[in-house]
């Protein structure tokens, strides 16, 4: 009889706490909603901020590219030997590959 | 108005106005439901096509023959601009417009301000904040630009393909264009042939982003990889093929010639050292150039060869047994005559008891004619079969194409005659090249290939190159590989030989066939050999069209043909013999 009389007050007192307990969890989940898409926005301005970076030290790498493959056409080559005073041999020498006589003698 | 009916008028009207707003929420929700979606989804959703890279196509010392490179389009963003419109132009056109070869002073500042008011009135008259400038700029005028620090002007990347050797190698390489889609598309050379394997496949994108567009990490989000395009690293020596272009437009200079075209192989395994003809386009503008130019004369242009076909000739009388090298001509003392016409020497002398080193030495068509007849027709169909002739051989190159030889079984005994002396007969140039590497090579008809790799970074596949299938045994070719040295050590054109090396070779200078007959003063001039000729590092082709200064191969083609040699011996660390 006494059991009774206490549940009949707990449930009472359940039903009192219900709207509290739903504005709390109500604000933990604003709160929570907020923070993560203050996160994601952040973390997203991070990953577009990286991306720009990549795409600048692509584009340097692809400038050095572009560099290196014009220095080493022939042509440029040319120009740079030519202005180094390097000129073709007009007439060429061919030593003989042949051993001396005397070497040959043990 | 009584208050009960007050109360039942708002009642009306508020079920009215209930009505209204479930079917306006279902005409939005249900009926334009897919609609709205897609233009919330076209603000919050961006989706872009990632292009792979086309691959690159490289020398055989690993440098460039074509790559990608960006470009710059030069922009003004009009609101940012701090400096006056004229003084902007001014400096922006001393920059992008730079000094021609030979052009008057006059004439540079004419164009200098043509330029900076081409630019003002684009500034000026254009209503848009951004506005292009120029399209298609150099990184080193990009760069300077910058240097400038003018305000309000800034670059895009466009990415372009670059042919850092020019014009060298066109013909081999091909270009990019566009297909009907507007994608980049490889035409004629490599660029075609590989077009697949260079262009890779596109990546995509598909991210939702905010209103500022950075991305949502916990959005939907999709996204593919693009597969960057291969890389080719051919055969192509940059050097001798330098050397063949050099010579062969000076040689079309001082013979006074319509064309020209150069092939060097490798005549062990058939690899392709170099490939040129004249004339020739920049492949990084060839919309600058008539279509004419695109095709590979050397792989698409079918010519009659005339005598640099008689060592093959001679081959296939050797290897069938018709004739022996002692074997003696006894119809060689004068003309012969086939059917209603009179076969003559080219040079009306007459060598009586020819032996058949003697035929190549002198270029005899009456003794080639003897060689014919001992052959006979179906033989010589079996053996130019053999050879390739006849079709195609396989090159890794767009565009190639095989002139057909007449019919076995329908030869006449006048086609007969004319075949053994080059004539009535086409061939293409690369054909003729693989042929006689099958005598430089001790028999094996080869395979022409340009591209040696085919590789990405560390992953690299070899292409595999085949020996080819015997055609002549190794005597025949050791027999016909000593009468073209002698061809070279007696023959016409010994004067231009280089001394000390051991060559083999045969000159040809074949009548072009204009409407039915031949026409004795347009002929095509030739040469073919090897060298070193006993161990060949190198076969070479030397064709010339319509030369003016003289019409004989002995005279235009076999000097173009030594002096290229004569700079790729030391190259090649090609010693001489004695």
């Amino acid at each position: 009889m006494k059991s009774k009389t206490l549940n009949s007050k707990g449930y009472g007192k359940l039903i009192k706490r219900v709207p509290k307990v739903l504005a709390v969890c109500l604000i933990v989940f604003a709160l929570a909603t907020i923070l993560l898409t203050i996160e994601s926005s952040a973390q997203g301005a991070t990953l577009t901020a990286l991306e720009t970076k990549v795409n600048q030290i692509e584009s340097q790498n692809q400038e050095l590219r572009s560099d290196l493959v014009v220095s080493t056409s022939l042509a440029k080559v040319g120009e740079e030997a030519s202005k180094i005073g390097m000129v073709k041999p007009e007439k060429l020498t061919y030593l003989s590959n042949e051993k001396p006589v005397a070497n040959k003698i043990p | 108005m009584t208050m009960a009916t007050r109360v039942r008028i708002v009642s009306v009207l508020f079920l009215v106005g209930s009505i209204a707003l479930v079917i306006r929420l279902f005409y939005w929700q249900a009926i334009r439901a897919s609609e709205l979606s897609d233009q919330a989804r076209l603000q919050y959703q961006s989706e872009e096509k990632v292009l792979a890279k086309r691959g690159s196509i490289l020398a055989s010392d690993g440098t460039w023959l074509a790559t990608n490179i960006d470009s710059y389009l030069v922009f003004i963003s009009k609101p940012d601009l701090k400096e006056k419109s004229r003084t902007v132009a001014n400096k922006l056109a001393a920059i992008l417009v730079e000094k021609k070869d030979g052009e008057s002073a006059g004439d540079y500042q004419k164009d200098l301000l043509s330029e900076a008011s081409r630019i003002e009135g684009l500034i000026e008259n254009t209503k848009s904040v951004w506005i292009p400038i120029k399209h298609k700029v150099e990184l080193n005028i990009k760069r300077n630009i910058e240097a400038l620090g003018i305000a309000g002007v800034g670059f895009d990347t466009e990415p372009v393909r670059f042919y850092p050797e020019a014009s060298s190698s066109a013909q081999v390489l091909g270009f990019v264009g566009k297909d009907n889609a507007g994608d980049d598309k490889g035409y004629f050379g490599l660029e075609g042939y590989y077009d697949l394997t260079l262009s890779g496949k596109p990546g995509y994108i598909n991210r939702e982003s905010n209103a500022a567009g950075i991305p949502i990490l916990f959005g939907n989000s999709k996204e593919i990889d693009p597969v960057e395009g291969v890389d080719l690293t051919t055969h192509i020596d940059k050097t001798v093929q330098m050397y063949a272009e050099k010579e062969l437009e000076k040689g079309i200079q001082d013979y006074g010639a319509k064309g020209g075209t150069v092939i060097i192989m490798d005549p062990n395994d058939g690899s392709v050292l170099a490939m040129a003809s004249y004339p020739y386009y920049d492949p990084g503008k060839y919309w600058e150039f008539t279509s004419d130019k695109f095709k590979n004369p050397a792989i698409s242009d079918g010519f009659e060869p005339g005598s640099i076909m008689k060592p093959l000739v001679v081959a296939a009388g050797l290897d069938a047994g018709a004739i022996k090298v002692d074997t003696i001509c006894d119809i060689c003392d004068g003309p012969v005559k086939v059917d209603k016409y009179e076969i003559e020497t080219w040079n009306h002398e007459y060598h009586p008891n020819s032996s058949m080193t003697d035929i190549i030495v002198n270029s005899d068509n009456v003794g080639m004619t003897f060689i014919g007849r001992k052959l006979g027709a179906d033989k010589l169909y079996d053996y130019f079969n053999k050879f390739g002739f006849g079709e195609t051989t396989g090159v890794d190159l767009q565009g190639e194409v095989s002139p057909q030889i007449r019919k076995k079984g329908t030869w006449n005994i006048v086609d007969l005659a004319t075949a053994t002396f080059g004539q009535g007969v086409a061939v293409t140039p690369i054909q003729m090249a693989r042929a006689i590497c099958a005598v430089a090579n001790g028999g094996y008809l080869v395979k022409p290939q340009v591209v040696e790799k085919i590789g990405k970074g560390d992953w690299a596949n070899e292409v595999k190159q085949e020996k080819g299938e015997r055609v002549i045994s190794q005597k025949t070719a050791e027999e016909v590989r000593d009468m073209m040295i002698q061809a070279i050590e007696r023959g016409e054109s010994k004067w231009a030989a280089p001394k000390g090396f051991k060559i083999a070779g045969k000159t040809g200078t074949a009548q072009i066939p204009v409407a039915g007959h031949y026409d004795d003063k347009k002929t095509i001039a030739s040469f073919i050999g090897f060298a070193p000729a006993n161990k060949p590092r190198f076969a070479m082709l030397v064709t010339l069209t319509e030369p003016s200064s003289s019409q004989w191969g002995s005279e235009t083609a076999a000097p173009l043909w030594f002096n290229i040699a004569r700079d790729i011996f030391p190259y090649l660390g090609i010693q001489p013999e004695n």
